[in-house]
């Protein structure tokens, strides 16, 4: 009996020493479709522009009608319009993801964040480290003719 | 006489109990919120990131001012509110005289120094789109970065607002959840809270209307407790407004409390105001366009 009551006591410490704490859904997440792989090699990131506040700047996004890779001193760039959507210093890498002739393109970011109410259109700035081989690029804010200069 | 002076005493009693907060004759709200934007044509999906607390938001700014107003303010008409949600938060009905209705508008959605956006497909609401008046006293916008420090233009937006409440910095949603822990006897119970984002609405409410704290304390009390304080993330909140003499009594919108507020538009024309003022409160590490703080 005595040995079954210090077992009980036991127990009972047992319980309540132990960590049971816990949050169910805390809000944080990536903010780029995470459900497909991307290669982080094709394209490298050299830049971002500040957010496009202006609606005159804002407009000349949404009218980019092809996305140019330009060859300068033996280098291919690359320029496309897209959106951030937590802050711009969070961006690590571009992401791309081949669908046939079209390859997907996301901002990938360091670290996951809450929702923020935060409109940011931008000019990225890639190195082209890979073959490109798609007609079509893909990014949050359109669908581009890939050219050549 | 003596049951006389008793019923007397009696009577004042009951007077003395009676008495009803005075508080405005009259009270209305209409809320703007987006949460799912519309597609963009090139893409097929929609043109900006959706906002999952936008609209729970919007609701319990809405119920929590017809639940306090209603119990503390009985006598205070208030007709019923109306939302616009989604697709029916268009340009040209935010930017329509409809807002100038209503005592207070509430403005949920994605937005940049001096811009909100709106629906459907690449709208765009700048300071120079839309001018708060009419019988709008107060606004609060939940957006990014509108009244970001030195570099957003505040006056535009006004045309007899008293103040415009919002963020300097980026602001942040996040849904409800469930924190649990253990509780009771020998703590082998399992207790929890929950927290969400649409609570400092509701807080700034209660502050304003039942705490009868002023507005601006009212507001960065509530971000402070449940987005810096409660999940440990840097905000600005920002109170933007205009300020001088109304009736010969210096007016400083800032500290207005909801109980003894001036009910009618102040500050309209050039000429009527003294000064343009802004309060904002830098809480942690605040995350702008480019990077937290």
């Amino acid at each position: 009996m005595k040995n079954s009551l210090i077992l009980a006591l036991f127990c009972l410490s047992f319980i309540a020493c132990s960590e049971d704490s816990g949050e169910s859904n805390m809000g944080y997440t990536y903010h780029y479709d995470t459900s497909i792989s991307y290669d982080e090699k094709k394209l490298l990131l050299d830049s971002i522009s500040d957010c496009i506040i202006d609606s005159a700047a804002i407009e000349s996004v949404y009218n980019s009608d092809t996305i140019f890779i330009e060859e300068k001193d033996g280098v291919e760039i690359v320029a496309f319009p897209s959106q951030v959507h937590s802050y711009i210093a969070n961006i690590k890498s571009i992401g791309v993801h081949s669908f046939g002739d079209t390859l997907k393109i996301e901002l990938i970011e360091k670290e996951k964040t809450l929702e923020a109410s935060f409109f940011c259109l931008v000019w990225v700035y890639g190195t082209v480290n890979d073959k490109i081989d798609a007609k079509y690029i893909k990014t949050f804010t359109g669908v581009y003719p890939l050219g050549s200069k | 006489m003596k049951k006389i002076v008793l019923l007397l005493i009696f009577f004042a009693f009951c007077l003395a109990n009676a008495v009803v907060n005075k508080g405005p004759s009259s009270f209305s709200i209409v809320s703007f919120a987006v949460q799912n934007f519309a597609n963009n044509p090139s893409t097929g999906k929609p043109w900006a990131d959706t906002l999952s607390t936008s609209i729970d938001e919007s609701n319990t700014i809405v119920n929590t001012f017809v639940d306090q107003i209603s119990s503390i303010y009985p006598n205070t008409y208030f007709p019923t509110p109306i939302k616009f949600h989604n697709a029916q938060v268009t340009k040209s009905v935010l930017t329509s005289n409809i807002s100038d209705n209503y005592n207070f508008v509430y403005i949920n959605t994605h937005g940049n120094v001096n811009f909100f956006i709106a629906q459907p497909y690449n709208e765009y609401i700048y300071n120079y789109n839309k001018k708060f008046g009419g019988n709008t006293y107060w606004a609060m916008i939940k957006a990014c970065l509108v009244f970001k420090n030195g570099e957003a233009n505040q006056d535009p937006w006004f045309n007899g607002v008293h103040s415009i409440i919002g963020y300097s910095s980026l602001s942040w949603g996040y849904q409800r959840y469930k924190h649990y822990y253990r509780c009771g006897f020998l703590n082998i119970g399992q207790c929890s809270y929950s927290r969400a984002s649409y609570y400092v609405e509701r807080d700034f409410v209660t502050n304003w209307i039942r705490e009868k704290q002023g507005i601006w304390e009212s507001y960065k009390n509530a971000v402070y407790k449940w987005i810096y304080k409660e999940r440990g993330i840097g905000v600005e909140p920002k109170i933007v407004y205009r300020y001088g003499y109304v009736d010969g009594k210096f007016f400083d919108p800032w500290e207005e409390t909801f109980e003894n507020s001036i009910q009618k538009p102040v500050f309209k024309n050039p000429g009527e105001y003294t000064g343009i003022g802004s309060r904002w409160s830098t809480m942690g590490t605040p995350c702008y366009s480019v990077s937290c703080k």
